[in-house]
């Protein structure tokens, strides 16, 4: 995968490897590229590192954290920028979506105030009727008068189509959403995902649900372990996948007509410890002694040697 | 918490450290006091305002009595007394106010307008009520000081008990087949029960005190009996002429708060969030 | 293997609830009638805040409705109906349907504990069943005297259907059981609840993934307005019919 330089592109991740205090190593070299107006989905299950990957690139990781490579966003590298720089980075150049809208907002303000927060944060107002407009346009009924509300009347799906609104204030390059609908019921999953995408900024979109990530992403990368395994256009990796992972994610995937979806075995390794091979080999149908030993490169877009032939 | 994190939390933290010097100095005299010979009420007027001496570590009061002897079996009766008052207390609001919080509507109800009526009224004065209606005397000291207690205990364990009360795990006990009282000892009692814990030692020293000034006022124990606000009292006049009989009490009753606020204050410090 | 004449496992009958101090336009659920067999699932879903927890609650017997009528196995609750471990709850927050201060050998065995089971088990007894348990699901690496909080939520989960599995139950009422998995330990949670029901066990699951309901449940049934409107799921029995 090539790596562009640095220009008005959204976000560039080169080499990124997170160590935490405790000493797992919870990303270990992932690269990847997000251009404007794309959405790029980071699939993976709980533990595979695609939080962290989040949470670096907006520099929010803590302090002890050891954060090696490159990351930036329009531009601007994050990794060893000091806070203010980062202050300056964050909501001009890049939004967050989180989790748990419910969590987003201070529930003892008006959700307007909050909104507004986002413009004010960095001592500009919002333009008059900014808030109601953008809400409306994300399909708030009465903006206005919703305004005023607090949080706790508005529903899930709402609130995140507010955060949504915020994150974009100042239609940052890039828009990182880390699982922004796991808290909230399917039936509103994709109206928030349109709302994210047509803000035309570039999407890095954290998820653990397959089906959502094959109607609302361009191009996908496979984690496991804090590595990418798999990469490529969303559609093609999600119908024909290569890696052995992604294939056993998406048999552990119902699917109407299939029968009961089939369980991988074991666990994912802890990540305090370094793997000898590919970290996948111990729940792995293809495994090899080769695959025990040796850690498979991305080439061609997969870590797999049973994909790739031998390791060089 | 467990036993070991509550010894951990006491003996780790400076303020453990400080609660438990002060309550062995406190042991220390009480246990000096009951193994010396002397009597608390042998009177030898001829002794009388010895300052202290060997024969006589706190000398001796008005009628020649061993101001240590007396002390540590002062410090006895208060102790026993505050320990059955928070006993009491503890044990009642552990009943009342997990019913009241679990089972809710006509109990929760009429307990809650008792209570909201006790504690109304300041523990003191609430307290002096009740010995005016009853009489001086250690037993009704422990039960006037008991009501106030008892009612703000009851409060704090109802609220603990409301949050318990919709727990899934608690249903999955009931609808398993578990009785009623068995399905809340076994969930909700240990974490209510570990609060009240902290809650009647944090409250320890306020009962020393009170028992001290309900003495003083001559509304607690009936003499012979000694007692510390008791003796504080009895000594005030006395004090140009025997000012260790001030001191001895008085240094006893703020060493007992102290020693237990502080530890009180390390098992707070040590409890999980 | 469903018998059209056997008394339903959960028989709601017209069922009604209403918000407390709501006038009744706003009914939680209006005249809602489910059966369900022994052996069979039925998937509930609905939108956002349709009622699919106060209908589950209904079914659990945690809740009583203002009207209609609820009966398991047959008997009528409350009048003439014991609990007794027939109807056992499976919720979403796994973690927090058990008891945090409990190792979880005595969480599952805890249901042994009520009344209606004669023998009093000693502690190493139960700690025997508890591992026994553990093994069958692919826990037997835990440890024993875990709680809660050192579990991940897929654990967690696999704990707590064993808890509401040892108690022999007739009918098994799961709120989102999966909503927080991964794919993969769903995956696991539904071939749990579908070997449960091939032995004989009623279930009756809420959740918001259709494509989980389509796959594992016989029957489906949306809560639309408070009122339930059921359709065939993929393991439906060609010539059902009650």
């Amino acid at each position: 995968m090539t790596t562009p330089t640095a220009g008005p592109d959204g976000l560039v991740i080169e080499n990124l490897s997170v160590r935490y205090p405790s000493g797992t190593h919870a990303v270990r070299g992932v690269s990847l590229h997000v251009a404007p107006g794309h959405t790029l989905a980071l699939v993976g299950e709980s533990g595979c590192g695609k939080s962290t990957v989040a949470m670096a690139v907006l520099g929010l990781l803590p302090a002890t954290t050891r954060v090696e490579g490159t990351i930036r966003v329009a531009g601007h590298e994050v990794v060893g920028a000091s806070e203010a720089s980062l202050r300056r980075i964050r909501g001009l150049h890049v939004g967050l979506v989180a989790q748990d809208p419910m969590r987003s907002f201070d529930p003892l303000l008006p959700v307007g105030t909050s909104v507004s927060e986002a413009w004010r944060v960095h001592g500009r107002r919002p333009p008059r009727d900014g808030v109601a407009t953008a809400l409306g346009a994300l399909g708030i009924a009465d903006p206005r008068r919703r305004l005023r509300q607090r949080p706790h009347q508005w529903s899930g799906g709402m609130l995140q189509r507010a955060a949504i609104a915020a994150a974009g204030a100042h239609t940052p390059a890039l828009t990182v959403a880390d699982e922004p609908t796991s808290a909230l019921d399917a039936d509103l999953a994709d109206t928030v995902l349109n709302a994210l995408r047509a803000t035309g900024a570039g999407v890095l979109l954290i998820s653990h649900d397959l089906a959502l990530v094959a109607r609302h992403s361009d191009e996908v990368s496979v984690m496991y372990a804090g590595k990418i395994v798999e990469h490529g256009q969303a559609a093609k990796v999600l119908a024909a996948p290569r890696h052995p992972y992604t294939a056993a994610l998406l048999a552990a995937t119902p699917r109407p007509g299939t029968g009961l979806p089939a369980p991988l075995p074991g666990a994912p390794p802890n990540l305090a410890l370094e793997p000898t091979g590919c970290a996948f080999a111990p729940r792995c149908p293809l495994a090899d002694e080769d695959c025990a030993e040796n850690q498979p490169p991305l080439h061609h877009d997969v870590a797999c040697h049973r994909v790739n032939g031998q390791a060089a | 918490m467990t036993a070991q994190g509550a010894l951990r939390a006491v003996t780790t933290t400076a303020a453990g450290h400080i609660g438990i010097g002060c309550a062995t100095a406190v042991v220390a005299v009480i246990a000096a006091g009951a193994l010396r010979h002397a009597s608390t009420d042998t009177v030898s007027i001829t002794d009388a305002f010895r300052p202290p001496s060997w024969a006589h570590p706190f000398g001796t009061d008005d009628f020649g009595r061993d101001e240590l002897a007396r002390v540590a079996a002062a410090g006895r009766t208060s102790l026993s007394a505050a320990v059955l008052v928070m006993a009491i207390a503890t044990a009642a609001a552990l009943v009342l106010g997990t019913s009241a919080g679990l089972i809710g509507g006509a109990l929760d109800a009429a307990l809650m307008r008792v209570t909201d009526v006790l504690l109304a009224i300041p523990n003191l004065v609430l307290a002096m009520a009740v010995i005016g209606a009853l009489g001086p005397g250690f037993d009704h000291l422990v039960i006037a000081l008991s009501v106030s207690y008892v009612a703000s205990f009851t409060r704090m364990t109802r609220a603990f008990a409301l949050s318990a009360r919709h727990r899934a795990d608690l249903a999955a006990a009931r609808l398993a087949g578990l009785g009623w009282w068995r399905s809340v000892l076994g969930h909700v009692a240990r974490p209510v029960a570990g609060q009240l814990t902290i809650i009647s030692t944090l409250s320890f020293g306020d009962v020393v005190i009170s028992i001290a000034a309900l003495s003083f006022l001559g509304l607690g124990v009936r003499p012979p009996t000694p007692e510390w606000g008791a003796m504080l009292s009895d000594s005030r006049g006395n004090f140009a002429v025997a000012p260790w009989l001030l001191l001895a009490p008085g240094l006893a009753i703020v060493l007992t708060a102290i020693a237990v606020n502080l530890i009180a204050d390390a098992l707070r410090e040590g409890e999980p969030a | 293997m469903i018998a059209p004449a056997a008394v339903p496992v959960l028989d709601l009958e017209q069922v009604w609830v209403r918000h407390p101090g709501e006038r009744h336009l706003s009914d939680v659920l209006r005249g809602v009638s489910l059966r369900v067999h022994a052996g069979e699932i039925v998937g509930i879903q609905g939108p956002s805040g349709s009622g699919k927890s106060t209908l589950l609650r209904v079914c659990a017997t945690l809740q009583r409705p203002v009207l209609g009528r609820v009966r398991i196995a047959g008997r009528e609750v409350p009048r003439g109906w014991h609990r007794d471990g027939k109807v056992m709850p499976i919720n979403q927050n796994a973690t927090g349907a058990l008891d945090p201060h409990w190792p979880i050998w005595r969480t599952i065995t805890e249901p042994l504990q009520a009344r209606h089971h004669s023998d009093r088990l000693t502690q190493a007894q139960r700690r025997e069943i508890a591992d026994e348990q553990l093994r069958r699901v692919g826990l037997d690496g835990l440890d024993l005297d875990a709680r809660p909080g050192q579990l991940s939520g897929g654990q967690c989960q696999r704990v707590a259907i064993l808890r509401a599995l040892i108690a022999k139950p007739r009918l098994l009422v799961a709120d989102e059981p999966t909503a927080a998995l991964d794919v993969s330990v769903a995956a696991g949670v539904l071939h749990l609840l579908a070997d449960a029901a091939s032995h004989g066990i009623a279930i009756v699951i809420a959740s918001h993934d259709r494509a989980a309901l389509q796959v594992l449940c016989t029957r489906v049934a949306h809560l639309r307005d408070g009122r339930l409107v059921e359709h065939a799921g993929d393991r439906s029995e060609p010539l059902a019919s009650r």
